[in-house]
Order: structure tokens, then C-alpha cells, then sequence
């Protein structure tokens, strides 16, 4: 009984699409992101909240 | 707006009354939501604290308490917090005033809708969703002029690049908006009932896919934003890693769509969806405490202020909290440790750790922070926030512990089986009996939780009593334009993060592919399994009945889904098949079993067991701690309505015939009229029986588990063997 329906769900192929969908965006965000003379950009705009107006 | 050009300058006024406003609101429903929350704790400890009264008991005040803590008081500091700094990342006014106050009036005036709404008993019995149809569309239109206001100051903004703060809140609004819109498509019935188009196994994916991302796209994501901007605010610094935030940020709002279906391991749905959130759940470990450590570690080099500052104490602890609570969900969520915790008060446990911890602790951090700012005032009393700080802090891990312990007792106790495989607690209730006590312990640590949170009240009020009668709106200077300011700004990634519509679409993206990946299977389920098993449908007073159970919020205890583990199939039957709750709209497979599981439970006792068991539940069962019901008895069946919610239920898909559609009310008026001769015959003579609710009830609870035809044997402890 529920191993047979349990035998008709087997969506392999929709959970490898996740996984790839998920790894491809997590690499790309990640080598973006750690690019070569992008810290000092990054450090620039991570002052952002303490020069937001109330501090100008 | 005033603004005058000087030197390349523009003098910006920012919108602090809103921000007052929500303030506020986020104080008065603070104090109603943890009022009703130590209430809550206090009925499970003892019984009689519901009162005999339909709109004070536990089930009807539970949803109460639970739409109160997450819309009225995260909602309304959500809002408080969002409006104050997205004006100053963006260096400019809110876009709309008017849609500012349409918003926070339209919102008080939604959670004044529910406040009334469900200790009256209009509810769809679905978790954190349990609002009413009108209700419903009133937070879809003020959420909209929220994400309109919001959108619109992001457009006007004077500021190139959109800080990670802002990232945050335009995937809550976004996602927020998908998961309200798709899992509030009901049909009505009548100005305040109403059906899902979702059904049995379609709903449960849909609802959990809108549960768990309530928690991390309302709870979660606008609560990283505030923390991404008040905490580096607060200590003076910018945040650790500004790369990292970016990582935490995709990696977060991707990973957490899919976790939905950890709430339903073991359950009918199917194996390979189950397998699907656990694994994504564990996955959410990185970018969870990514997150923590990089607000953590904002601190660095001031780590003293965590000794002298009591903001700084409500931060560091919030993020601790996060941290913990995002630790334990992923454990939670491994089918073993599933097994164990679900349905127990392990998961209220966790939750609380959660809420009162990562988001209440973040939201009095941000209104000590807040309230010297707008009232020009600095807090009456220090010491008042150090005392609120340690007695909600103790009263956080009273909850936590007592709660983790109970749960894991009584999870233990349920699968305890002596060596011949039998049960060794096979009676329930005494698995309840045995975890009361911690129910007093978890009342005193809300009790602690809501005395923190008086002094806080106190201090504050005499705060803005001090404060100057008149405050004007916070003035600043500048730049015209800054959307030039960064001509690095100019490829890739950091073009991006200045494309306010591209970046809401590759972020709506992100949660939308996720969320038809993960629901479309379900809503295909014919193409993946052969209906071999005819389910007949509920008669019309099983229906009426069944919306009875909805109204009284009988899901805050009770389950109906027996999950595919021996223990369960030992104690409750064979386990819950899809089919069995295909026409149940909405499902009530549940969550939390503070009583037994009903799927089965139909035909298990007589009428008669049923009707004193709801007048009085320690009249058969001695030591219940279920509330009585004795309102059932006297309130009349809703017959008139029958045709109409059969129509319906026929017009989504049910196979109701002609002669039901027409015939709706005199057959449950018949069939009403059989279990009232035979409770008469066992000697209850209360006369008018067969037109009461109690009576339409009985034939539902009946119903449960008897309407799938099957071959085989009913034997549970037959088809354990065969697990």
C-alpha cells in the first residue's frame, strides 16, 4: 500500500534540477562577489548605514 | 517632501510619525499577544483557565495568540524599522505619505479584524493562515501599498547602491506577497467561511511551503535586514563582511523556499518531496550562521559594549538566538530526529527560542535604539533595560528548556516499546500527565518574558513623557544626486545591486523556481499515482460538523496523520494515506498532539463516548486536560448553509450528486435525527438533540478514517508488521 505509492513518486530528475539551479547561482554569487580588488568597493558601501543622513 | 537646493545639497525631511506610529503599535500588540500567550500556557497547566467559554478556549485562542505575535507585533516593528532605514539608505523621504498612513491604519485595522475574528471562531484552521477570505484580501491590498511605498522610495532613493539591508526587504515583500496570494485562493461560502481550491495532500505541500517561509521571509529576512543596518548603527561599525552579506543574502532566500516539507516528514506526502526539504533544510545551516557570525563580528574591537550596553545585550543575544534557533531547525528537520520531535512541544520549544529570542530581543534592541532618536530623549531609566534584558532572558530559557525537555520525554514515550513490541505507553494521556509540570515551568517563563517586557513599557512611557512636547521629523542635508557617487559601480554584480527592478526580479526568481519545483508534483498528482481506492466524500452533516472542528481550532491538538513509523501505526492505526484526506479542504493533518491523533479514530467509540467526551472529557478519559465544550450542546446546527457549501465543494471537485446538491440539508437533518435516537436510547435526553452542533460533530469524528474502501485487514498492528 504505501510503498506502492511511494514507488510512483520518484522525482529524481526535479531534485538534481534543483541542486544544479542551486549550486550554479551559489557559485556565480560567490565568484562575484570574492573578485580580485572588490574589497575596498564592498568596504566602501558596508559604511553605508553610519553616513545615512542622520550622521551627514 | 521640503527640499531646497543649496550647493548640490537638498535638505531632506524623513518621515519619523510613521515610524512613531508603528512603533507604538508594535508596544500595544506586543502586550496583547504576550498576554495571551502566558494565557494559553496557563490552560494547558490547567484546564479550568478556559473557562467553559467558547471564545476563551484554547483552540480559539492559540491562533489568536500566534497571528497577534507574528503580524501585529513582528509585523508592525517590521514596518517601524523598514520605514526608518530604508529612508536613510536611501537619503531620501518615503515615497507616499498618504500610502504611509493608509498602510499602518489599513494594517491595525486588519489585526482589529482578527482580534475580533477568531476568538468568534471564524477560522480556515490553517496555521499562521487562519484569517477569513475578506481578511485575506485586505493583506494582499496593504501589503501591495506597502511594497509600493517601499518601491517607490527605492526609486526616489538619492543613494547609487542599495545597502544588503534593502536586499532583504524587497525579498519580504516579494515573497511574502507570492506565498500569501497563492495559499489564500479559497472559495467562499458565505461573507465569513470559505474553501481552499487546495485539498488533502495539494494543500498540506502548499500551506507548510507558506508556513515554514512565513517563518523565514516575515520572521527571518526583514529581520536580517534590521539587523544588517541597526546593528552596525548601533556599535558604530560597519558590518564584518560586506561580501559575506552578499553570499548570506542568495544563498538564504534561495535555500529557505524549499524547505517547506521538513513539516511533513513520515507523513502521506510523498518520500522523494520529504527527502527534498530535509536535505535543503540542513543545506540552510551555511547561510544561517553566515549571517549570525557576521553580525556577531560587527563587534569586533568593541566587544566592551556588550558589558555596558543594553542594546548591545538585546543585539548579541538576538543573534545568538538566530544562531541557536538555526542550528536546531536543520537538526529538527533529519527524519530521525523528526521521529522523535514532531508533533511534540520540542518544535513549540524551538519556535519560541525563535521568536522571543532572535525576534524579540532584535525588536526591544531596535526600540531602545529607536525611541532616544525620535523623541529626543535619552532612555528614562538604563538600569530598567538591564533588569528587562535578564528577566526576559530568563524567562526565555525557562521556556526553551522546559519545552525541549517535554518534547523529548514525551517524543521518547511514544515510541517506548517493551521486547515483545508492544507499546509501554499505550494510554496518551499518560504521556500528557507526565510533562504538565513543565507546562508550569514554560507559564513562569512566559510570565518572566511578559515582566521584562511591563518594565520596558514603564521605562519607556516615562521616556516619552519626559521627551519634549513637539519633536520635529529628523532634518539632514544631502547630496542631489548620489546615483553617481560610485562610478565603480559599474559591471556585474555591483550594477546589480544598483538596478532596483532587475535586482527585485532575479531575487522574486530565485524564490519562484524553487516554489514550482517544489509544489507542481503535487498539484499533478494523477499523473503519479492510480486512484485504486474509492473515497467517498462527507455526508452533508459530516460536513457541517467538519466545519465545526474547524471553528473550535481542534489542529492546536490534535493531529489527523498517522505518520509511517511504527510506533504511530501501534498506537493510532495504519498509517494515513493520500486519499484518505483528498476532498479535505482544508487539511487538518496538524502539527502538535497535545490530545491523541483523530485520523482514525472513527467508529473506535460509541456516540454516546463522543458526547461526554465533549461536554466533559474527564468523564471518560479521568485525568484530561482537554477543555470542555458544552457550548456544542446548545447551539444549534447550521443546516440552511449545507446546500450552498455542498455546491460548493461539487464546484472543486468533489463528487457530490444531484440528489445531495438538492437534498443537502433534510439528509443531514435525517441523519442527525439517527445519532440522537441513539444517544436517547443510552439515556441522554436532552430534547432537541438532533438540531445541535454537537450532534453534527459526533457524525464527524465518525467519519474520520471510514471513508476509504479498502481491501485488506483494519488491523494497525498487522500492517506495522509489514513496515
Amino acid at each position: 500500500m504505501a510503498k506502492m505509492w511511494l514507488a510512483h513518486f520518484n522525482d529524481v530528475p526535479l531534485t538534481l534540477l534543483a541542486f544544479i539551479i542551486f549550486m550554479c547561482t551559489f557559485g556565480f554569487v560567490l565568484l562575484w562577489t570574492f573578485r580580485r580588488n572588490s574589497k575596498p568597493y564592498y568596504d566602501k558601501i558596508s559604511q553605508l548605514p553610519l553616513k545615512d543622513g542622520d550622521n551627514l | 517632501m521640503e527640499s531646497l537646493k543649496n550647493n548640490q545639497l537638498v535638505k531632506v525631511i524623513y518621515d519619523d510619525k510613521i515610524v512613531k506610529a508603528f512603533l507604538l503599535a508594535t508596544l500595544a500588540f506586543a502586550g496583547i499577544a504576550f498576554l495571551v500567550g502566558v494565557l494559553i500556557a496557563l490552560q494547558l497547566a490547567y484546564w479550568p483557565l478556559n473557562m467553559n467559554l467558547e471564545w476563551l478556549t484554547y483552540g480559539r485562542m492559540r491562533p489568536l495568540h500566534t497571528n497577534a505575535a507574528i503580524f501585529a507585533f513582528a509585523g508592525n516593528a517590521i514596518f517601524a524599522g523598514i520605514y526608518y532605514s530604508t529612508q536613510r539608505l536611501c537619503k531620501t523621504r518615503l515615497f507616499n505619505d498618504t500610502l504611509s498612513w493608509i498602510h499602518f491604519w489599513g494594517w491595525q485595522a486588519i489585526i482589529l479584524a482578527a482580534a475580533i475574528s477568531l476568538p468568534l471562531g471564524y477560522s480556515q484552521s490553517k496555521e499562521y493562515a487562519e484569517l477569513e477570505w475578506p481578511i485575506d484580501i485586505a493583506i494582499a491590498v496593504i501589503w501591495v501599498i506597502f511594497g509600493v511605498n517601499f518601491f517607490g522610495t527605492l526609486i526616489r532613493r538619492r543613494e547609487k547602491h542599495i545597502y544588503v539591508a534593502l536586499w532583504f526587504y524587497i525579498s519580504t515583500i516579494i515573497t511574502v506577497a507570492m506565498l500569501h496570494i497563492v495559499n489564500s485562493i479559497e472559495y467562499p461560502v458565505s461573507f465569513m467561511k470559505s474553501y481552499p481550491v487546495w485539498a488533502g495532500v495539494q494543500d498540506a505541500m502548499i500551506q507548510w511551503w507558506y508556513g515554514h517561509n512565513a517563518v523565514a521571509f516575515f520572521l527571518t529576512t526583514p529581520f536580517l535586514g534590521l539587523m544588517y543596518y541597526f546593528v552596525p548603527k548601533a556599535v558604530n561599525r560597519p558590518v564584518y563582511s560586506y561580501r559575506l552579506s552578499i553570499v548570506h543574502f542568495w544563498a538564504l532566500i534561495f535555500l529557505y523556499i524549499w524547505a517547506g516539507p521538513h513539516h511533513l516528514l513520515y507523513t502521506a506526502l510523498p518520500d522523494w518531496a520529504q527527502t527534498f526539504g530535509m536535505v535543503f533544510s540542513v543545506m540552510l545551516w551555511a547561510p544561517s550562521w553566515g549571517g549570525m557570525i557576521n553580525g556577531l563580528l560587527t563587534l569586533r574591537g568593541v566587544w566592551h559594549l556588550l558589558r555596558t550596553d543594553p542594546i548591545i545585550k538585546f543585539f548579541v543575544t538576538a543573534l545568538t538566538f538566530y544562531g541557536m534557533s538555526t542550528f536546531e531547525g536543520p537538526l529538527l528537520s533529519i527524519k530521525s530526529v523528526s521521529h522523535i520531535a514532531h508533533y511534540t512541544d520540542w518544535i513549540v520549544g524551538h519556535v519560541h527560542g525563535g521568536t522571543l529570542g532572535w525576534n524579540g530581543f532584535m525588536v526591544f534592541g531596535m526600540i531602545y535604539f529607536l525611541i532616544p532618536k525620535l523623541w529626543g530623549r535619552q532612555m528614562y531609566s538604563k538600569s530598567m533595560m538591564v533588569s528587562h534584558f535578564w528577566i526576559g532572558f530568563a524567562g526565555i530559557l525557562l521556556y526553551y528548556v522546559s519545552m525541549a525537555a517535554a518534547g523529548i520525554t514525551q517524543g521518547l514515550m511514544w515510541r517506548a516499546m517493551d521486547a515483545n513490541g508492544n507499546l509501554l505507553y499505550p494510554d496518551f494521556v499518560e504521556t500528557v500527565l507526565k510533562i504538565v509540570p513543565l507546562y508550569w515551568v514554560r507559564a513562569l517563563g512566559g510570565g518572566l518574558y511578559l515582566i521584562g517586557f511591563f518594565i520596558m513599557i514603564y521605562n519607556v512611557y516615562k521616556t516619552i513623557r519626559m521627551a519634549p512636547a513637539v519633536q520635529a521629523d529628523t532634518e539632514v542635508m544631502v547630496p542631489v544626486s548620489a546615483l553617481d557617487a560610485h562610478p565603480e559601480a559599474s559591471t556585474g554584480h555591483r550594477r546589480l545591486e544598483g538596478l532596483v527592478p532587475t535586482f527585485s526580479v532575479l531575487a522574486f526568481l530565485a524564490v519562484f523556481v524553487g516554489s514550482v519545483l517544489e509544489i507542481y508534483p503535487s498539484l499533478n498528482l494523477k499523473q503519479y499515482i492510480k486512484n485504486e481506492t474509492p473515497v467517498e466524500p462527507y455526508s452533508p452533516l459530516e460536513l457541517a460538523g467538519r466545519d465545526i472542528y474547524i471553528r473550535e481550532g481542534c489542529y492546536t491538538c490534535h493531529s489527523q496523520m498517522i505518520r509511517q513509523v511504527a510506533d504511530d501505526v501501534l498506537r493510532f492505526g495504519k498509517p494515513s494515506t493520500i486519499s484518505e484526506s483528498m476532498y479535505d479542504r482544508p487539511f487538518q493533518w496538524g502539527s502538535k498532539r497535545t490530545g491523541p491523533d483523530l485520523a482514525r479514530v472513527g467508529k473506535k467509540y460509541p456516540n454516546l463516548w463522543h458526547y461526554k467526551h465533549m461536554i466533559d472529557p474527564r468523564s471518560v478519559t479521568p485525568k484530561s486536560i482537554m477543555p470542555n465544550y458544552p457550548w456544542l450542546a446548545d447551539h444549534p446546527t447550521d443546516f440552511v448553509s449545507l446546500r450552498k457549501k455542498v455546491a460548493v465543494m461539487r464546484s472543486l471537485g468533489v463528487p457530490y450528486d444531484d440528489n445531495t446538491l438538492a437534498q443537502a440539508d433534510v439528509m443531514a437533518e435525517n441523519e442527525a435525527k439517527v445519532i440522537a435516537k441513539d444517544l436517547a436510547d443510552q439515556g441522554i435526553t436532552q430534547s432537541g438533540l438532533d438540531k445541535k452542533e454537537i450532534v453534527a460533530l459526533i457524525a464527524y469524528m465518525q467519519a474520520l478514517g471510514q471513508k476509504e474502501k479498502k481491501k485488506g485487514d483494519d488491523d494497525g498492528k498487522n500492517v506495522a508488521g509489514s513496515l
